[in-house]
This record gives C-alpha cells, structure tokens and sequence, in this order.
C-alpha cells in the first residue's frame, strides 16, 4: 500500500470522539465505584450478558485481528483452524471459573490462590511468570495500536501509540472494572459485525470459489492440511492459549466478578463465541494473494486487504474493529495486572493494614504507572507482533498443570509447582530459539506437566481447601 | 493433500454465520438482564 486508505486527519478525528466517549463512559460509570471491592471487581455483581461480552471482547485481541491473518498467511488454512483452538482455553475455564467462585469467594486474584494453595517459592515464581506475559501482551497491545495508525492514516507510530495507550489507561483510571466490562461489551458487538461485515463483503464480490481456485494454483500450500510446521502450530496454540487463560489474573478477576452462578455460562458462552472469529479475520487475509496484495509487514495483512476492496469505507471499519479489540484487551490488562500488584504485593506483603481508600488511590497508581512502563517499552518497535506473542507462550504454558492441579487435586505441593513452572519456562525457551517460536509452549507444557506427576506420585502431602478460605475471610475482615 | 473447495466454503460460511449470530445472542442476554435488573 503505497498511499494510506484514510487521511491523518480522518484517523485523528475518529479517535478522539473515540477517546472521548469511551473517557466520558468510564467517569460516568466510575461514579458508581464506593470500595475497593466495586473498584477492582465490579462489586462481585456482573450479570450473565457483561460477563460473557466481556469474555469473548478481551479475548478478541490485536492478536486475532492482525496476528490471525499473519498466520493465515504463513501457515494457510491451519493457521485460522489453530488459532480458532484457542478457544478451548475460554471453553475450559468454564468449570475452571466456577470452582474459582466455590474456593475463593471473597478473593480477589490468581496470586492470592498460588500463595495460598503452594506457598512464597511457587508465588514469587508464578508472579515472575505473571508479569513477564502481562507486559508482552500490553507492549504487544501498545505497539498494534502504533502500527495499526501508522499503517491506515500515516500517523507517526510514537503518536498512535501514545494515543491508544492515554485513551485506555484514562478510562480505566476512572471506572474500574466497570468500566472495562461495560465498554467490553460494546467492543464486543462492533468486533464481531465488523470483521463479519468485512468477510462477507470479500464472499459476496470474490467470491469463494474464485479465491480457492487462486490459491490452488498460485499458492497451494495455504491449502495443504497436512502442513507439518502448521499442525505443529495448532497444538502449540491450543497449549498457549490454555496457559493464558488458566494462569491470567485477567481471567480470575473476572470469575471472581462474575455473580453467582455466572462464570461458568459467561466462559461457555464467551468462548463458544470466539470460536469462529479467527477463521473470519483469517479467511480475509487468503484473499489477498488473489488481489495482489503483499504488505511490508505481515502483521497488517487483513487491515490492509479489507482497505483494500473497500477502500476508504473498509480503512474506517478496520480502524474501529481493530481500535476496540485493542482497547478491550488493554483495558482488561490494565486494571487485572494492577489489582494483582495492589492486592498480591502492596496489601500483602507491604501494606497489610491498608485502608479501602488507600487500596484504591494504590490501585489508581498502578494502572497510571504500569501505562507510563507500557508506553517506555512500545518506544522501540522490538519485534513482530507474533513473534513477541509466541515468546509468552514459553512462559504460559508453564503454569497449566500447577493451576489446573492446584485447584482439583490435594497432593501437587508448592515445591514441585515451583519447579514445573520454573523448568516448563526455561525448556520452552530452549525451545523457541531452538526449534521454533510454534514449539514453545508445547515443550514448555510438556516439561511441567511431567514434573508435576512425579510431584503427585511421590507425595505424601494433602492440602485442605479450608486453608483458602480462612486466609481469605480473616483477609476481609 | 489440499482442502477441497467445498470444505474450504463450508468452513469459511459456517464461521461467519457463527459469528453473525454472537451480536444477537449478546443483545438477547443484554434485554433479559436490563429487564430481570441483574445486569450488574
């Protein structure tokens, strides 16, 4: 694309009615915010509709909407088929989510459950783990947003950025988690017609017989079910994705959030949801071969076949859809990471006697700084977005035995927790830059889950559930 | 082996009637909450 589908001054006006009202919703809404408790977690009073809207939004993330073609494109059909799996990961956590509620119903995060389910050791490694995924995914988030202005409207990269990042941390600052689940659920709908709307578009005036027969004969591979690197692929994405959400305070202060009786319907339903968007933001990406479309940067391939065929019409759909999936995983980011450092670490460990109004100044600080950090970070644009995506994934993956096994089963002990989490990390880096970034999380998962038997085979030890909810109610007075 | 043309198709319509339906499904779930008052 050698001249940008909308003008700079398009791109500034739309984002700025968009900074505005989505700042102006997160002040109206954060009025309703009284503790700490309505703050961080919504009140422990979201219904069926926001939980799962808000599920399915924070899932839908740049990764789906500018990595999912990427993928496509690199790995063909497997590549929407694999990251369409990651669902799973939302799908599962549905009982995941409800036994959340039933152990932990006042706690407040994931860190709160490893201290208190395996100890200090496994906390400090699983908190390393923790924020070394949540800055990846914010910078990649941060560095989208950039990308994404620059590569539509030909705004600066620094500018962009610097403006998506100010609108989400603005809102969030306001309203809580409120505000975050609320504008969820209208991202959510703008998400989904958009990327459909574009999709149907490319059907109704390609047609799909016409893309199928170009890519038969120009470029079969993208069709080739039996890709070996691209179902290497697809298992390695099922397994990151598990390790995002089974891990991910995102993820548990949502549950936490949910009212009774929701988490497990919102998760279902979210992730049944989920399910077939990357195949939709995919499938626009296997036109682009057919109209001669090949980006510098393969990151903006769907963005920039949807510009492409609808011109300046498409270039404001994709600026919107692309816009809002950004925000409601940044939003959702923000505020889960800091309600795991004001919680885990400053009512914890430094502050234990902290006041409600205390927590939530502390809460406030830390979304602003963890902004001011994201932002540092995104300056230099570091890697691909897929690439700085998969490196998490070593990361992740650790943790899916641990969580899982520390919520159903009594004998994994924090030690061998620790050590699963620690070694799944180090092998899934050895991994990524032996082998490939599509092996990462697999080796990583793999390694864990072994230490983690010979944990179980050779315990003695029974943790008593009771011990999460008696810390957890002398901890709420 | 290359995917056929009419699995290619039935993937790819299956995937956007699915995805069409999650607004309405969304906006059904939304109108029952506002009227049961439990949406938040």
């Amino acid at each position: 694309m050698t001249e940008f589908a909308l003008d700079t001054s398009t791109g500034i006006l739309i984002i700025v009615l968009f900074g505005l009202f989505w700042i102006g919703f997160g002040y109206w809404l954060g009025r309703k915010n009284k503790s700490h408790e309505d703050f961080a977690l919504a009140g422990r009073n979201v219904g069926f509709a926001f939980a799962a809207a808000t599920a399915m939004a924070t899932w839908v993330t740049s990764n789906t909407t500018l990595v999912a073609p990427q993928l496509t494109f690199q790995f063909g059909v497997w590549g929407m088929i694999g990251y369409s799996f990651a669902a799973l990961g939302l799908i599962l956590f549905a009982p995941m989510a409800k036994r959340i509620k039933q152990l932990l119903p006042n706690g407040y995060t994931s860190g709160d459950f490893i201290r208190l389910r395996y100890g200090q050791f496994a906390w400090v490694v699983f908190m390393i783990i923790s924020v070394v995924y949540a800055f990846g995914w914010l910078i990649s988030l941060g560095m989208a947003g950039g990308i994404l202005l620059e590569s539509l409207t030909g705004l600066d990269y620094h500018i962009g950025m610097t403006t998506i990042l100010v609108i989400c941390v603005g809102y969030t600052l306001f309203g809580g988690m409120r505000a975050v689940i609320a504008t969820d659920f209208i991202q959510a709908l703008i998400i989904i017609a958009g990327v459909s709307f574009i999709a149907y578009w490319l059907i109704d005036n390609i047609g799909l017989s016409s893309i199928h027969e170009n890519l038969t004969a120009e470029h079969p591979k993208l069709l080739d079910v039996l890709f070996p690197a691209a179902v290497m692929f697809l298992f390695n994405n099922i397994f990151f994705g598990l390790g995002e959400i089974f891990h991910s305070n995102v993820w548990w202060s949502r549950a936490l959030s949910f009212k009774k009786g929701v988490a497990y319907k919102a998760y279902l339903t979210g992730g049944l949801m989920w399910l077939p968007i990357p195949i939709v933001t995919g499938f626009i990406a296997l036109a682009a071969p057919q109209l001669g479309i090949f980006p510098p940067s393969m990151d903006m391939i769907g963005p920039t076949v949807a510009a492409a065929v609808l011109g300046k019409a498409g270039a404001v759909i994709v600026f919107v859809v692309i816009f809002s999936a950004l925000a409601s995983s940044l939003d959702s980011l923000l505020a889960a990471t800091s309600d795991l450092v004001t919680q885990d670490i400053y009512h914890k460990k430094l502050k234990p006697k902290a006041s409600d109004k205390n927590l939530m100044r502390f809460n406030r600080s830390c979304i602003f700084a963890l902004g001011v950090i994201t932002w540092l970070f995104c300056l230099p644009k570091i890697a691909t977005l897929g690439a700085l995506l998969n490196f998490a994934g070593a990361f992740v993956a650790s943790t899916i035995w641990p969580i899982l096994l520390g919520l159903y089963h009594k004998k994994l002990t924090g030690t061998y927790a620790a050590i699963a989490m620690a070694a799944g990390t180090a092998c899934g880096m050895i991994g990524y830059f032996a082998i490939g970034f599509y092996v990462a999380a697999l080796v990583s998962c793999a390694v864990s889950g072994l230490i983690c038997a010979v944990g179980i085979m050779t315990s003695q030890y029974n943790f008593d559930w009771k011990q999460l909810q008696e810390e957890d109610a002398h901890a709420n007075g | 082996m290359l995917m056929g043309e009419s699995v290619f198709e039935w993937m790819i319509i299956t995937a956007l009637i699915l995805s069409c339906l999650a607004p309405v499904v969304l906006l059904v779930l939304w109108v029952k909450d506002l009227i049961s008052k439990t949406i938040w």
